[in-house]
């Protein structure tokens, strides 16, 4: 017995353009012949035949005994309908953070802190949990050439993917399903039907059965569930590093008074440093661990998640300190690098591991600067001699889509030349170039905002590093519980040191190469005294605003304030945010999660937003930012764009709007 | 073909039914066949502009979709009703206020085939010149099908904030459901408002032609829905506007 045709105008969503505007050509004139509907539609024949096919098959149409066609509706779903208020999320999915998403993530991360609230004795499946395993299989999707559909069901997956823990651990993947099915039937999510299915199936396929090889015609395109379902159980599986376990020491003291056979859980999370990907022709999965622990349940368990899937990744165990490299390759090397702290950081770790292995290294040096990657690709590294150079190594390349064809032309003719090349670039407006580049050969790093360094082989030392680089792009999917008052002086002071330098207005790539060889050395020799020594100097000369915040809702407002980049501003918005108070729920709930600074620059005016790391039961702030061009840089919790100041007004007004809407 | 056209407005108390009764005078004056259908089953009013109370209704557009009747027998010819010579014809089918027949729709939910196919009916069986849709406020389900089932589309708002973007909305959508025309009214216009600017805004807001804006009138307000407002004061301005709007829907 066939289930019964049912009808909500939300179905007509599901339908292909083709197959849409002859069903509504039909709804509104009634039965009509296939000549009628050659006639009037600006289809081929052949197009029509299709769509005529794939309504039948759906059963939305039937043919009359006189060989017109009619439409099939069946009865209306009670309350089926969408609030107007979701309907443009619904409608406009193609922005890389479209309003789907974030109407996706108004519904979610509440869900999510009680998740974390209610699952006690087990690791973070909160909200930065999911947060992170959105952000890894986001990556491993370009990566893998994942169509924007594609990715996009997987993000919304990875976000809903746990939350069936607050019910049941056991059976909690199809109650994930569960729950998305019955968030849509309320109306609270903004998506189609079929797209409920869809993302649904996802979620109860991020364990136990699943079939890897399905695909599914989703408004008529295709789309590789199986695939999907493979990247998000790999991407889950990932997501194994201490951040996974941020209770306060009181708390694991019952925790394991409770549940001691929970303990290994966590000192197996503890024993790694983090998880990146570098790609080139083959995936492989990098596992920084401390010192050899070849019983880690975690790393057992991600070999484990790999091999179910036909995805084939390789999985390495790097200990830290790694033995001394037996065999030494000679050679030049050459790191290009833009004069920003994060990419500072990466050079000197990536010198270092470039010189332990034999290489001679050299740097060119360039101003952080929007216009930085089209110089890069189209000047710089074109006229330069590319013989001799075994390595190039490009770090943090600010993402221009302009330059595109540059680059390639520009990798080419490099690789040519003989050199192995591998990019290492934290902007996610980067990432869509990562199959482009895989195929022809060129080695891509993937993670969050610490792995962007060359080389495997580093020490406990260089990761603290690499951690404190992280910081200064304030990538929020660190959930930096434990950072240190000392860390935060010697980011503070490095930021400092790199600002400063910036003053001294370097004209070419030799002067700016003579400013960041000092800074370069500090860090190789892990002076962390020098850079705490300018903490004060950085919150008073860079971080200080002229007047206090006014607060207007959910959102601090600084006008005019000193002070050079985002980072640099971001640490007296984060200490301003706290003043005002918070709510204690096992996570911070932040009175006034957001904070904006408005400045004038050389008559325009730049804008830096942030919402405050700990700030996880709001969207992050980079969702909320309004469809204007030009749209911001930065991360997903730290953006800054600049603008007439007519335009910053109203871009000011809309974002407080959005970042108070409920 | 018959013209079908629906009536719509985000929000409630925008003006709508009486719109659609104005429009429905003013065509059947010119010696049009009209018909007039309240989808609006949560919350039926038009009735009451045509002269009827809920006691004269004896079927309603509730007995065609679920009693088995034909739509035609549920149409009223209210033509006479209205004490005022019309050279043309309306029809009315109301929305049942009894509430048990109210609750059942939101609780069951309705053939939507049903209806689409009753509405063709209508214009056949009574030769319907024009077939005009008064739907419930909102973006619900009868809403976007009458929306599919549409030619045209007029949108009803006030100048005022809250309809403004709700309104966007509703185009968005209307949009995306390729709704053939679209026609915004702009309705009760406070005085200090200049039309001719409030026209000319609004078409630029959303991108689409404005039939009228109509100001706010004080002769509308005190007849309250007692009666249609073009049938009493055939020479006033407003009327004018509603013969504006009724040739933008030829």
């Amino acid at each position: 017995m066939p289930t019964p045709i049912t009808f909500s105008v939300l179905d007509l969503l599901d339908l292909a353009p083709a197959e849409r505007e002859i069903f509504l050509e039909i709804a509104r004139n009634g039965p009509l012949a296939r000549a009628a509907l050659a006639n009037s539609a600006t289809r081929t024949p052949a197009e029509i035949d299709t769509a005529l096919e794939h309504l039948a098959t759906k059963r939305r149409i039937r043919r009359l005994p006189d060989e017109r066609y009619d439409v099939v509706m069946g009865k209306t779903r009670p309350h089926s309908t969408l609030p107007a208020q979701l309907w443009p999320a619904l409608l406009a999915p193609q922005r890389l953070y479209s309003e789907q998403e974030i109407a996706i993530l108004r519904i979610a991360i509440p869900m999510l802190q009680f998740v974390r609230a209610t699952l006690s004795s087990f690791a973070d499946h909160g909200p930065h949990h999911a947060l992170r395993v959105k952000t890894t299989a986001t990556q491993l999707g370009y990566a893998m050439g994942l169509t924007d559909s594609e990715r996009r069901y997987l993000r919304t997956a990875a976000l809903f993917h746990d939350i069936g823990n607050v019910i049941e651990r056991e059976r909690h993947h199809q109650i994930s399903q569960e729950t998305v099915e019955r968030l849509a039937a309320v109306g609270d999510l903004p998506l189609s039907p079929d797209e409920v299915a869809l993302v649904g199936l996802l979620c109860r396929w991020h364990r136990k059965e699943y079939d890897p090889e399905r695909v599914d015609l989703i408004r008529g395109e295709r789309i590789r569930t199986g695939m999907a379902a493979s990247v998000l159980r790999v991407s889950d599986a990932m997501d194994i590093d201490s951040r996974r376990s941020d209770y306060d020491t009181q708390y694991r003291i019952a925790m394991e008074f409770f549940f001691p056979e929970k303990r290994e859980y966590f000192t197996s999370l503890e024993e790694i440093y983090g998880v990146r990907v570098v790609c080139n022709a083959t995936v492989n999965i990098q596992v920084f661990t401390h010192g050899a622990v070849p019983d880690n349940i975690q790393i057992r368990e991600l070999h484990n998640d790999l091999g179910k899937t036909p995805l084939a990744w390789s999985v390495q165990e790097v200990s830290i300190p790694a033995p001394e490299i037996k065999s030494k390759t000679a050679g030049r090397a050459l790191i290009a690098f833009p004069f920003d702290p994060h990419s500072l950081v990466m050079t000197a770790l990536s010198r270092a591991h470039l010189q332990d292995a034999g290489f001679t290294v050299e740097l060119l040096s360039y101003p952080d600067t929007p216009d930085g990657s089209g110089w890069l690709w189209g000047s710089a590294l074109q006229e330069m001699e590319a013989e001799g150079i075994a390595q190039l190594v490009i770090i943090g390349d600010r993402p221009d889509p302009n330059s595109a064809p540059q680059m390639l032309d520009t990798l080419e003719r490099w690789q040519m030349a003989g050199a192995h090349i591998s990019i290492l670039n934290r902007h996610e407006a980067n990432w869509a170039r990562v199959p482009e580049l895989r195929s022809r050969g060129i080695a891509v790093t993937l993670g969050t905002d610490w792995a962007y360094f060359w080389g495997a082989e580093f020490t406990p030392t260089e990761f603290e590093w690499a951690t404190l680089a992280a910081l200064t792009t304030r990538d929020p999917t660190m959930a930096s519980a434990h950072i240190s008052a000392d860390t935060t002086r010697v980011v503070q002071g490095l930021l400092c040191a790199v600002l400063d330098a910036e003053q001294h207005e370097a004209h070419d790539t030799a002067e700016w190469r003579a400013l960041a060889d000092p800074l370069l050395e500090r860090v190789a020799a892990n002076d962390r005294a020098f850079f705490a020594a300018r903490a004060d100097e950085f919150i008073d000369r860079y971080a200080t605003p002229k007047c206090g915040p006014r607060i207007e809702g959910r959102v601090l407002l600084f006008d005019d304030a000193p002070g050079a980049t985002p980072q640099a501003f971001y640490w007296i918005m984060e200490r301003a945010i706290e003043a005002q108070g918070f709510n204690f729920e096992r996570e911070l709930r932040l009175n006034v999660p957001y904070a904006i600074v408005t400045r004038l620059l050389d008559e325009q005016v730049e804008i830096i937003a942030m919402n405050h790391w700990r700030a996880n039961h709001v969207p992050p702030i980079r969702l909320l930012y309004p469809d204007i061009q030009p749209q911001p840089q930065g991360t997903e919790g730290l953006i800054s764009v600049r603008l007439s100041p007519s335009q910053a007004k109203l871009v000011v007004s809309k974002l407080v709007e959005a970042c108070n809407k409920d | 073909m018959a013209k079908i056209i629906s009536i719509h407005s985000f929000r409630g108390g925008t003006g709508k039914s009486n719109t659609t009764a104005n429009l429905a005078a003013v065509l059947a004056s010119q010696g049009q066949r009209v018909g007039v259908i309240d989808t609006d089953i949560q919350s039926p009013g038009i009735h009451i502009l045509f002269g009827l109370h809920g006691d004269d209704i004896n079927m309603s557009l509730n007995d065609f979709l679920w009693h088995g009747r034909e739509i035609q027998d549920v149409a009223l010819d209210v033509t006479e009703k209205q004490n005022v010579p019309l050279s043309g014809k309306i029809f009315l089918i109301p929305s049942s206020t009894k509430p048990g027949e109210i609750t059942r729709v939101l609780r069951e939910g309705y053939d939507a085939q049903r209806l689409t196919r009753g509405l063709r009916q209508l214009v056949d069986e009574l030769s319907l010149d024009t077939l005009i849709i008064d739907t419930h406020p909102g973006l619900n389900e009868e809403t976007l099908l009458s929306l599919v089932i549409s030619n045209t589309l007029v949108i009803v708002m006030r100048p005022d904030q809250q309809d403004y973007e709700g309104t966007g909305i509703t185009v968005q959508v209307a949009r995306e459901l390729q709704v053939p025309r679209l026609l915004l009214v702009v309705n009760n216009t406070p005085p200090v408002l200049d039309l001719a600017a409030v026209k000319a805004k609004v078409e630029q807001a959303y991108g689409c032609t404005v039939a009228a804006v109509l100001p706010h009138t004080n002769e509308m307000m005190n007849l309250a829905s007692a009666g249609i407002f073009s049938l009493r004061y055939p020479d006033h301005s407003l009327t004018t506007l509603y013969r504006q709007i009724a040739a933008q829907l030829a």
